[in-house]
């Protein structure tokens, strides 16, 4: 743990979606479990951010419940063989996403489409359809949001959804 | 990811069925009464 800067204590907390009182209650959680007596919540509140930000580093014992909250967190995980699957899912997901038109683009085929003397359909039937293309395309937009909040990632889904 | 999989599968349906439209030769008038 000696190789643990604040920040990384920090991020990880964060990467869990963990406020600071949560994190105050997983510390004591644990120290009660394995018998350890800690400083109060409102004590380990008021530590937590000193930790995180370096101005004091934490005691051992408090190094080795973080490390056991690591430890019980990395023994959650999905083994490597799905982790991977999962990672080839969701760049399968986002490539087929980068590559749908953006709701400018159904609007143009829409208004092409309505231009053919007579098709197998009505009017009204290919407006609802591009109005139901887009409505799922916004829904697209925001499904990927959240997927790329849930991995706690950066990365630009790249969807054509996003062009005007 | 099941959610995401199902609107992206609609919006390429719904796109299909337009570009088929667009591209579609059989138009009844142009055909019954050619000129």
């Amino acid at each position: 743990m000696t190789d643990v800067t604040s920040e990384t204590l920090r991020r990880w907390r964060q990467s869990r979606g963990w406020d600071v009182p949560r994190m105050a209650r997983e510390l004591r959680r644990v120290a009660r479990d394995s018998g350890e007596d800690v400083a109060a919540h409102h004590g380990l509140v008021k530590m937590i951010p000193q930790w995180e930000r370096g101005d004091r580093a934490p005691r051992e014992r408090y190094r080795l419940l973080y490390l056991k909250i690591f430890t019980d967190a990395l023994s959650g995980l999905p083994p490597v063989e799905e982790a991977v699957e999962l990672a080839l899912r969701v760049a399968e997901v986002r490539s087929r996403a980068a590559r749908l038109p953006g709701p400018g683009d159904v609007r143009v085929l829409e208004a092409a489409t309505l231009t053919r003397p007579r098709g197998r359909m009505t009017p009204a039937e290919i407006r609802a359809l591009a109005e139901a293309a887009i409505a799922h395309l916004h829904e697209v937009a925001g499904k990927l949001e959240e997927l790329s909040a849930l991995l706690g990632d950066d990365e630009a889904d790249g969807a054509s959804h996003e062009r005007a | 990811m099941a959610e995401l999989d199902a609107h992206i599968a609609e919006v390429e349906a719904n796109v299909a069925v337009l570009k088929a439209l667009l591209a579609s030769d059989d138009f009844p008038d142009e055909e019954e009464n050619p000129s």
